[in-house]
């Protein structure tokens, strides 16, 4: 019994700073920025002045509130629905023997391995209408007019954001895929060869459903980064700061904007606890889905 | 646990575990408890802001001329924590003729060691509100500007706190533009440290070829933009960025060349960007974008990205701070001559309209050594400082040096070779007309909200006037805030800046010339 004690109290200890981290950076914070939707909360003063719900009612009535949930959701759409596919077809093509297979993996890691805000300052760069070296090659061969602007342009912008953020994203998908794909039996798809299945009918049949709870895992993370990881901040404040006028606005920018610049700390926590909601219900939502299916 | 295990006591292994994740759960809770309570008490026990620094300056006056500051010794060494910005290389010892006035305080002062800290300027506001908020020391002397001061100006020690009074002198010399760096009702918080304004700059090796003025209205401007406009050839009659974040200024200029204002002079000092000259400044910038600028303009900030276009003659007009003039002095340049003078107004309305940008240095409440602060502050306003701090200009961007922020700093003697006299005189000369930048508390909401609708014409998205009327809208809830939280009084340093009006006719004429670069005032 005193044993028992003293291993608990050594277990106490070695655990309790993993209690303390999780307490002050996960639990205060979660709860200190509720307080805050709650009340009229501002850097420059912090006297907080109870309001009850009203941040959360003045949401419906916001313009740019609204513009920013549904620019969110399309890019979400667009993250998820284009860049997990291309994933699997990066990680099935990496799956393969070829020369150089090893070198070429490691290459897919730079662009997740890159800084997010580095990553937008070189697409920034690459794809800038005045300086862009990719722009001006296009230009060069008569496929762009010249000075072709993406991030200038309000129909292209938005869309211009998530190839980038496509471009950093589709590698950690790959890998995750690759993952799940070095652990498909071998002998089942030999198989299925001497069996005459066609490498289409195998994918479909074999390794697809294998790959389902890989696939689950990635659109989850997919949702994620495009609602509130780097890609929905870094990316954006790193090329068109939310621009042409506000078209690429997206919720967790706009909870930062509200937050510091605009210095509304109390109406930015409720943008950035809609994000956090809006997370956690497309995540349980893909589970379901999943687990349904299972 | 490996005991019970040998000794065969499996079956009570999971009851345990279940007791051991119980207690694990109860102790870790327990250290949360102390962790979170020993916290509280820290912070309980943290002693409230300290009482005024004493001081028994009654009166300052700056210091004079000299090549190193005079030495002081004080008890015990000290860091000094110096927050900058990282658009001006000769603050933190970068500057193109090598002249260090960190270095040079440390060496003067072995007891005082100023270190550095430095940040973009997009990125200071957000990094001073944040740690102004939270309470803890983080610098000594911290830039600061009307648009923070204004807003967190309980978080800044005024001088009078300290017991200092500037000299009546000192405050005459201070250029009120850049006053309002510094200044919040009725208090100063530091010393201004700099000034620039936006002039129109050109390529005078192309507008003499095509036999073209310096235009002096804003009509003029357009014809010579039609004569020089030659995009086939790559070259574009005018440039400057206008991408969102620095499309504020240039907006500005517009405004002020149509002789509008963006405040009221109501109590609420109420902004109102659909004005009938902000829509035709609106329109001005549409025009020109769409006729004389390239595309890419859109994506670029402020004259910084657009100034490698400048550098290789791909482009006639700029407005800008007078830096870029500088490019004459790089040898790899295209352009060999410079044209710089006052940005035009439209004819019959205002002959010139510019706007300013003006920073300073301030004390935090939260500084440890603000007398030696303050003398650092000093320091880093003395003439010295700033003519080394403008002669240090260059076109590129770690040289992005302004002119000093003093009357009598801006006839220096050293100033007098080209091209430094062409700038110095524009900005002199454009300080004769309004160049608010209308710094107040909520300006880093109003600015986002002009800014996106000023691009949202820009790029077609909507037509000027609406798109200035939907400003407005964002605009007023603003103020409605603002008014509410800071009750209106904000500084404006236009009626006192027209005091000067013939100081800076007398400036201008004591600034030789050659006569190829003399405009009509």
């Amino acid at each position: 019994m005193a044993r028992l004690k003293a291993e608990s109290r050594d277990a106490a200890i070695l655990l309790s700073p993993f209690f303390v981290f999780l307490a002050v950076f996960m639990i205060y914070p979660l709860i200190a920025s509720f307080y805050f939707t709650l009340n009229d909360l501002a850097l420059s003063d912090l006297k907080p002045v109870f309001i009850g719900i009203a941040n959360y009612i003045e949401l419906f009535s916001d313009k740019l509130f609204q513009q920013a949930l549904l620019q969110t959701l399309a890019y979400l759409t667009f993250h998820t629905a284009v860049g997990v596919p291309f994933g699997l077809a990066i990680a099935l093509l990496f799956n393969e023997e070829f020369r150089g297979r090893g070198f070429a993996r490691a290459c897919l890691l730079i662009p997740w391995a890159t800084p997010p805000i580095v990553a937008a300052m070189l697409m920034y760069i690459l794809l800038n209408a005045g300086f862009g070296p990719v722009i001006y090659g296009f230009e060069m061969v008569g496929l762009l007019p010249t000075q072709f602007t993406i991030f200038g342009n309000p129909n292209l912008a938005l869309l211009g954001l998530a190839f980038v953020s496509l471009w950093k994203s589709s590698p950690l998908f790959a890998f995750i895929f690759l993952s799940g794909l070095q652990n498909l039996p071998s002998e089942v798809v030999e198989s299925a060869r001497v069996y005459g299945a066609s490498s289409v009918a195998i994918f479909r049949r074999i390794t697809f459903p294998f790959l389902k709870p890989v696939l689950a895992v990635n659109c989850i993370l997919s949702g994620i980064l495009a609602l509130s990881g780097t890609q929905a901040f870094d990316i954006v404040i790193g090329i068109t700061n939310g621009g042409p006028g506000y078209r690429t606005y997206m919720l967790y920018f706009l909870a930062w904007n509200q937050a510091f610049p605009w210095n509304r700390l109390g109406y930015g926590s409720t943008i950035a606890y809609v994000v956090t909601i809006i997370a956690v219900v497309f995540a349980l939502v893909l589970l379901k889905i999943w687990y349904r299916r299972k | 646990m490996t005991d019970d295990i040998s000794t065969g006591k499996m079956k009570n292994l999971s009851e345990q575990k279940g007791t051991d994740r119980r207690r694990f759960l109860k102790y870790g809770a327990g250290v949360v408890v102390v962790a979170a309570a020993a916290a509280a008490g820290y912070y309980a026990l943290q002693p409230a802001p300290g009482p005024p620094t004493p001081t028994t300056t009654a009166a300052t006056t700056l210091p004079p001329t000299t090549t190193a500051p005079p030495p002081v010794t004080t008890a015990a060494p000290i860091t000094l924590n110096f927050y900058t910005t990282g658009h001006m290389g000769f603050m933190y010892d970068v500057g193109r003729l090598g002249w260090k006035p960190i270095e040079r305080w440390n060496a003067a002062h072995p007891n005082i060691k100023v270190k550095t800290f430095i940040d973009s300027f997009f990125d200071v506001y957000t990094k001073e509100a944040t740690t102004f908020a939270a309470g803890t020391y983080a610098w000594d002397v911290a830039y600061e500007w009307g648009g923070i001061l204004n807003e967190f100006a309980h978080y800044w020690t005024p001088l009078d706190e300290m017991g200092i009074t500037l000299d009546p002198k000192v405050v005459d010399d201070i250029v009120p533009y850049a006053r309002n760096a510094v200044f919040w009702k009725g208090h100063y918080y530091g010393l201004p440290r700099m000034l620039e304004i936006f002039t129109l700059m050109a390529n005078a090796d192309i507008l003499d070829a095509k036999g073209v003025k310096f235009p002096t209205t804003y009509e003029e401007f357009l014809q010579a933009c039609e004569k020089v406009n030659d995009p086939k050839n790559g070259v574009y009659a005018f440039e400057v960025g206008l991408k969102q974040g620095y499309l504020f200024p240039p907006y500005l200029c517009f405004l002020h060349g149509n002789g509008g204002s963006l405040w009221k002079d109501d109590a609420q000092q109420t902004v109102v960007p659909d004005s009938k000259e902000s829509i035709r400044a609106v329109e001005d910038m549409v025009h020109l974008f769409k006729n004389y600028m390239p595309p890419s303009a859109i994506e670029k900030i402020a004259f910084v990205e657009a100034s490698t276009d400048w550098y290789n003659g791909q482009m006639v007009f700029g407005l800008f701070y007078g830096w870029p003039t500088m490019v004459v002095t790089d040898p790899t340049s295209k352009i060999k001559r410079v044209y710089n003078w006052l940005w035009p107004g439209k004819k019959g309305v205002v002959r010139s309209g510019s706007q300013v940008a003006c920073e300073g240095y301030g004390i935090p409440k939260t500084a440890k050594y603000k007398k030696e602060a303050w003398d650092f502050i000093q320091y880093l306003a003395s003439r010295e400082v700033q003519v080394q701090d403008t002669l240090g200009m260059f076109w590129k961007q770690e040289n992005e040096e302004p002119i000093p922020s003093f009357w009598s700093y801006l006839t220096d003697d050293r100033f007098k070779a080209y091209p430094y006299n062409i700038i110095v005189r524009a900005q002199l000369a454009a300080l004769k007309y309004k160049a608010n930048r209308y710094e107040r508390p909520a300006y880093m909401s109003y600015i986002p909200a002009i800014e996106a609708e000023v691009s949202n014409a820009l790029t077609g998205a909507k037509k000027p006037a609406d798109a200035m009327k939907d400003a407005r809208e964002s605009c007023d809830k603003i103020l409605e805030k603002e008014y509410s939280t800071y009750g209106g009084g904000y500084y404006d340093p236009w009626p006192d800046m027209q005091k000067y009006a013939s100081r800076i006719d007398d400036l201008i004429n004591a600034i030789p010339v050659e006569d190829q670069y003399k405009f009509p005032f």
